[in-house]
């Protein structure tokens, strides 16, 4: 097994479109997972790691070793794609047994391995079908299988559930990760879904337009999103202005469209900063009270223990979450739709720019 | 649970040895082809595709009777490498392969090709020894600059099926004109060679040339003109041969006057082919197609390429020439056989040849050619 | 990763290395050679004296293209909107003209056509003639009947393909705001059919623009295309000549070419896969129409199905005895100098090697096409392009005086004629490999590389198992071409090296016509036998070579 180190690998593209530079740790037998939008990256990050694009700049390193000059097939590392990529004109035991024919391994540890592997799969029955006589989920299990079958030392998976609906998506996730921590194999992950970023890594790496934005842990990340645009982009946060103004006291405060927290920060007078609100740290309620803000109710969803409420506040959308009842009913009642809002100090991240 | 023994399994077997086993396969064709095609030096002769083969034996036959003592004092297999269609081919061969010739001898350029920059530039002079036994004439009519010797001759003529017209249904063809060839009746019966492809085809061009410019001082064009919608142009001697004895509507056919005797070999009685030469000023007229035989320039085997043509001119060979070729042997002291007593003799004969000179076929041959086209050329 | 890039590049670069050599070097030596030689014509002389030929060449060319669109665009219509069983069948069908050698159908139209052939026998019992009364096989009509006979059904086959193309909810769109079917038809259908109208337009008219043997054996040597002037010119040693026709038809084709595979490329980035276009069945068109209908099925079998069939006759029946004979089978078997024995044995093994070489140029050639670099790609369509628009006359004489020549093969010339017959077939056959390379997963590729094959194993493994079909369709086509291809061959062979197709150009010639028919015969039941068990791997992919 082995740790992965990025050191400020960049890739530039003949339009111009520039990659990194991208510095990343990964320790061994951790699963971190590459999370953005489609077009931020970490697609060629994987495939610059996995070597089939050339890097420009920087280096990779596989336990302090330099690999940026070795082909592929020498890296030792297995791969699963989105479209799972199983070789049409083999069966499933020959797509798996692939990996190790190809490092010429005796017959008997190649059977053996890939029935290990079957078991572990459950995909035992399957060995002798062909491809195109199996279903998504069992194809994105045999990918698995063979990306694992010949020992690699680091395994990359690139979106490898996109494709397939939500609940065997969701059984997969777990999957992956039971078997990731049973082999303690180095992982990394590529995928634009927070959900399944969160359920399945040890860290997440955030991208953003060629290059890493945060690292952390799921709850990390989501306590404390660096910057806006990594909190709009969870969906987690509210993103909202704020000014430093002239509070009681001769203090400063941050004033959020009416509502004042102090100022944390230390800004100077007048500047105007962003601020990510998670919506369960939102209070709302249909009494004016001190140090709230009044929006408009535009749509009330019932979630699966509470409700989402959206608030269109001047032009900006707030979501809040409720788990009570009569205010939502209350809500419901009320013709003019009028809500205050508030929240507490301490629940309001302060972003970079 | 089926359970599956690891020997069920499928074994994954490398690509090396079938590739190891194409390369051997191609390295041995590849070897093969070499040892072939260059393990005994040759001999190589080219020549057209019916040399010799009009014969009762066949042109093998033919040929090993008649060069076998050849090959046997020389030690070697002489190679006759018949190059389909008319000499025309063999020269664009010769010129194809100018830079690395791997014939020596070519049999059967004529007195017309000759005259063609393009053979010249493929040949090399040579004086045999045994010219003394031709006559000049010939030597000199086929070429005095001695490019080709001698091989063979006949006269080109025009030839008609007894069985299918004669001199009682159509008188005409006893004293024969142009004009009278002209009739849509005889010119729709008429079958001729292609003059860029066929030798005598071009003889037989030339020899309308030479009529309605020499002796009755006509544009010569205007006759094609026409019959260019009656008249059935083949491409070779062959398909015209075979159009003509194939076809019930054609009766005239461009070809040699020795084809009565053929005729009456093959039949074994009197011929059913006449000839049906022209005539004009109280003449007959008839063209006289000279074949030779040439030394390739910078062939491989020059000495022996001489000793060929000298071989060429002996007896054993020329008498070979009348039954197998139906052309008259160049050596003028060997016995015909009884049968060309049918043909028709150039001593019988005026030749139309004499009209035309060589420097003034060699200056407008290319001339003819194309109005001839332009003449043809529908639409 | 640089030295591995390095040995694709290698592996890449080497099919253009030898098509450099066996087929640009030729083919350029001999042009310039013979611009420059002191024999023959000058440019400006050749193109005068040639004017009308190249005239002819391009109204035969027009006249063939018109009237195979003419004859195709109603059949493309039927083939697309009919509902009948048996579709897929009359769809692989209709491709079988493609693979059969120009002189096996000048031998088919002879019997269908000709001169008491089967429908001018039929006029005759009709009108009570002994003469002959209609020929059709011979001049003009020949030449244009038997150009549509090959392009009608490419016609048929490529608007067909792109009408079915046609999202049906346009159509229904139209329909609902009030057009009728004469409109739909110019304001819908006719606009996206267009392009491939045209592509299939311009194809006919390269093919009919290069055509030779259907020209040479029906044009009796008066009607001459620029090719059989090529032919010719070379035949009389005018080297000026030849290649000053070489030139002018080099320009045109590749023109032509060009813009052929710039408009399929266009078609292929556009096309979608919609919903199935709507068909109807027979019954519910108007009796006129069904009728209508009918009388073109019956065209069509006239003119493709009937030569085809008529070979059959062509080998037992004999025009010149006007009786059946055995004689034809007799010659193939006869192993004998004049025999058809060897020609047959010949033709299985030359179009055998040509096949095989093709299949492995064609690979290299097909994944340089979809090389990252940037001359690969290009270089590599334009060689495999140019034996499209080079006379196959003009390569043979170029292989013959640049490779054998100076090599001393020309003593024993089989190989040359095999690359000949390779290089003349590798078009079509490059085309379906890039068509079934670019249907590849990429990422299998990848994934291949990730488990540690080499490219070696990759390709084994991985590539050429996909490619299967691909290849398979490609290498018919090679077979077809190289066992059909009678020029070049007809060239560069010596009597030894006489194949099938010469042969029957031999015997046509000497009017012997069993012989020839016979031999038509074996190249039918060659072509056809390969062509199905192609359709039946391939699974009906076959159209995409062209």
């Amino acid at each position: 097994m082995a740790t992965v180190e990025l050191r400020g690998l960049v890739r530039v593209f003949a339009d111009g479109t520039r990659v990194g530079p991208i510095d990343l740790r990964i320790e061994d037998g951790e699963l971190v997972t590459l999370l953005g939008p489609s077009g931020s990256g970490k697609t060629t990050t994987l495939r610059m790691i996995a070597g089939f694009i050339e890097v420009d700049q920087g280096s990779i390193l596989f336990d302090s070793e330099e690999v940026v000059r070795v082909p592929t097939r020498e890296r030792n590392i297995g791969m699963v794609f989105q479209s799972v990529a199983l070789f049409p004109n083999m069966t499933v035991y020959q797509n798996i047994a692939f990996g190790p024919d190809m490092a010429e391994w005796t017959h008997e540890r190649t059977v053996a391995r890939v029935e290990e592997l079957a078991d572990l799969l459950d995909i035992r029955p399957l060995l002798m079908r062909r491809i195109n006589e199996i279903s998504g989920g069992e194809a994105q299990r045999v990918a698995l299988a063979r990306a694992l079958a010949k020992q690699p030392e680091l395994l990359l998976l690139d979106e490898p559930l996109s494709a397939l609906d939500p609940q065997l998506r969701e059984r997969l996730q777990t999957e992956i990760r039971r078997i990731q921590k049973k082999l303690g194999i180095t992982t990394i992950y590529v995928t634009h879904s927070q959900d399944e970023a969160f359920a399945i890594s040890d860290r997440v790496a955030i991208i953003q337009d060629g290059r890493v934005v945060q690292v952390g842990t799921p709850e990390e990340i989501y306590d404390c999103p660096a910057n806006e645009f990594v909190a709009r982009f969870l969906g987690s946060g509210n993103v909202l202005e704020g000014v430093v103004k002239e509070g009681q006291q001769g203090k400063t405060v941050i004033n959020i469209s009416g509502v004042e927290i102090p100022n944390r920060a230390n800004m100077k007078l007048g500047d105007r900063l962003k601020l990510s609100i998670k919506p369960e740290d939102i209070t709302i309620s249909t009494e004016n009270t001190s140090n709230s803000a009044r929006g408009e109710v535009i749509s009330i969803i019932p979630q699966v223990g509470s409700f989402k409420i959206t608030i269109d506040f001047e032009g900006i959308q707030i979501i809040a979450l409720t788990y009570d009842e009569s205010l939502v009913t209350k809500l419901r009642e009320n013709d003019e739709r009028a809500v205050y809002f508030s929240f507490i100090s301490d629940s309001v991240v302060i972003l970079n720019n | 649970m089926v359970i599956i023994g690891v020997a069920e399994y499928p074994v994954r077997r490398n690509p090396q040895i079938l590739i190891g086993a194409a390369v051997t396969i191609v390295i041995i064709i590849v070897a093969w082809y070499g040892v072939v095609t260059w393990w005994k030096p040759r001999f190589v002769i080219y020549t057209y595709s019916s040399f010799m083969e009009w014969g009762d034996d066949g042109a093998e036959v033919v040929l090993e009777r008649a060069f076998a003592s050849f090959e046997e004092k020389y030690g070697i297999d002489i190679d006759f490498v018949i190059l389909e269609g008319d000499a025309n081919f063999i020269v664009s061969r010769l010129n194809a392969e100018a830079a690395n010739p791997i014939a020596d001898v070519v049999i059967g350029i004529d007195n017309i090709l000759i005259l063609q920059e393009t053979a010249r530039n493929v040949l090399e002079p040579y004086t045999s020894s045994n010219l003394g036994q031709i006559n000049e004439t010939l030597v000199n009519l086929l070429d005095p600059d001695h490019y080709l010797t001698p091989f063979d001759y006949g006269l080109v003529t025009l030839i008609y099926s007894m069985n299918t017209i004669n001199t009682t249904t159509h008188p005409q063809l006893a004293n024969l004109t142009f004009a009278d060839l002209a009739s849509t009746e005889l010119s729709s019966a008429l079958v001729t060679e292609d003059p860029h492809l066929s030798s005598p085809g071009l003889s037989f061009l030339l020899s309308q040339i030479a009529v309605y410019d020499k002796i009755l001082h006509e544009d010569w064009t205007a006759w094609w003109n026409t019959v260019k919608n009656d008249v059935d142009v083949e491409e070779g001697w062959t398909e015209a041969w075979s159009a003509w004895s194939s076809d019930p509507t054609k009766h005239l056919l461009v070809s040699y006057g020795t084809d009565p005797a053929y005729s009456a070999h093959y039949l074994g009685t009197a011929p059913d082919t006449a000839i049906a030469p022209f005539y004009y000023n109280g003449d007959h007229w008839a063209w006289m197609q000279v074949e030779g035989m040439g030394l390739v320039k910078n062939g491989p085997n020059p000495q022996l390429g001489k000793a060929f043509i000298d071989y060429c001119l002996n007896a054993s060979v020329q008498q070979e020439i009348a039954l197998n070729q139906w052309m008259f042997p160049v050596r003028s002291d060997l016995t015909l056989p009884s049968v060309f007593q049918y043909a028709i003799h150039p001593d019988e004969i005026s030749l139309l040849n004499t009209l035309l000179n060589s420097t003034e076929i060699a200056s407008n041959l290319q001339n003819w050619l194309m109005q001839y086209d332009t003449v043809m050329t529908p639409g | 990763m640089a030295g591995y890039n390095k040995v694709n590049i290698i592996a890449q670069a080497t099919p253009l290395i030898i098509l450099g050599t066996f087929l640009i070097y030729p083919v350029i030596r001999v042009t310039v050679l013979g611009l420059l030689s002191e024999t023959g014509m000058p440019f400006a002389e050749s193109i005068a004296y040639n004017w009308s030929y190249i005239e002819f060449t391009i109204l035969q060319a027009v006249l063939s293209t018109i009237l195979a669109l003419i004859i195709g665009l109603p059949g493309a219509i039927l083939l697309a909107r009919l509902k009948f069983s048996g579709k897929n069948l009359v769809r692989a069908l209709i491709i079988i003209p493609f693979v059969l050698p120009p002189i096996v159908v000048v031998v088919g139209f002879l019997q269908m056509f000709g001169q008491y052939g089967i429908v001018d026998s039929a006029l005759m019992w009709i009108l009570q003639s002994s003469d002959s009364v209609l020929n059709l096989a011979t001049d003009i009509p020949g030449i244009i009947l038997a150009h549509t006979f090959y392009n009608a059904p490419l016609v048929i086959l490529l608007v067909s393909a792109s009408m079915e193309r046609i999202n049906p909810e346009i159509e229904e769109a139209a329909d609902l705001l009030g057009a009728d079917a004469k409109q739909r038809f110019r304001r819908i259908t006719l606009p996206h059919i267009m392009p491939s109208l045209i592509a299939s337009a311009i194809l006919t008219f390269l093919f009919c623009f290069m055509s030779f043997p259907i020209v040479l054996a029906f044009g009796h040597g008066s009607y001459r295309t620029i090719e059989v002037q090529i032919w010719n010119a070379f035949r009389w040693a005018d080297y000026g000549q030849a290649s000053s026709l070489v030139i002018v038809q080099i320009l045109f084709t590749l023109t032509l070419a060009l813009t052929y595979v710039r408009l399929g490329r266009n078609e292929g980035e556009r096309s979608s896969p919609t919903s199935s276009i709507k068909t109807t069945t027979l019954r519910s068109y108007k009796s006129s129409e069904i009728f209508l209908i009918i009388l073109y099925f019956i065209l069509m079998l006239f003119l493709v199905a009937g030569p085809i069939a008529s070979i059959i006759r062509a080998a037992f029946f004999d025009p010149i005895s006007k009786m059946y004979t055995l004689d034809g089978f007799l010659y193939l078997f006869n192993t004998d100098a004049g025999g058809g024995f060897r020609p047959l044995v010949n033709s299985l093994f030359y179009s055998g090697l040509a096949t095989l070489l093709s299949v492995g140029l064609g690979i290299p050639l097909a994944y340089a096409h979809r090389s990252k670099t940037q001359i690969l790609p290009s270089l590599a369509s334009m060689m495999v392009l140019l034996p499209l628009g080079v006379s196959s006359i003009t390569i043979a004489y170029g292989l013959m005086t640049a490779i054998a020549v100076p090599t001393g093969l020309n003593i024993n010339p089989w190989p040359i004629i095999v690359l000949a017959q390779t290089i003349i077939g590798l078009p079509f056959t490059t085309r379906s490999i890039e068509i079934s390379l670019r249907s590849i997963d990429s990422h299998l590729i990848d994934q291949s590389d990730s488990l540690g094959a080499s490219s070696l194993q990759r390709l084994f493994f991985v590539e050429l198992p996909l490619l299967a079909p691909g290849i398979l369709v490609g290498a018919v086509f090679a077979f077809a071409m190289a066992i059909g291809e009678m020029s070049a061959t007809l060239f560069i062979a010596l009597p030894q090296n006489f194949t099938l197709a010469v042969a029957i150009y031999d015997n046509l010639g000497v009017r012997k016509f069993v012989e020839a028919g016979a031999s038509a015969l074996i190249l039918v039941i060659v072509c056809v036998m390969a062509f199905l068990a192609m359709d039946k791997v391939s699974e009906g992919s076959v159209g995409g070579a062209l």
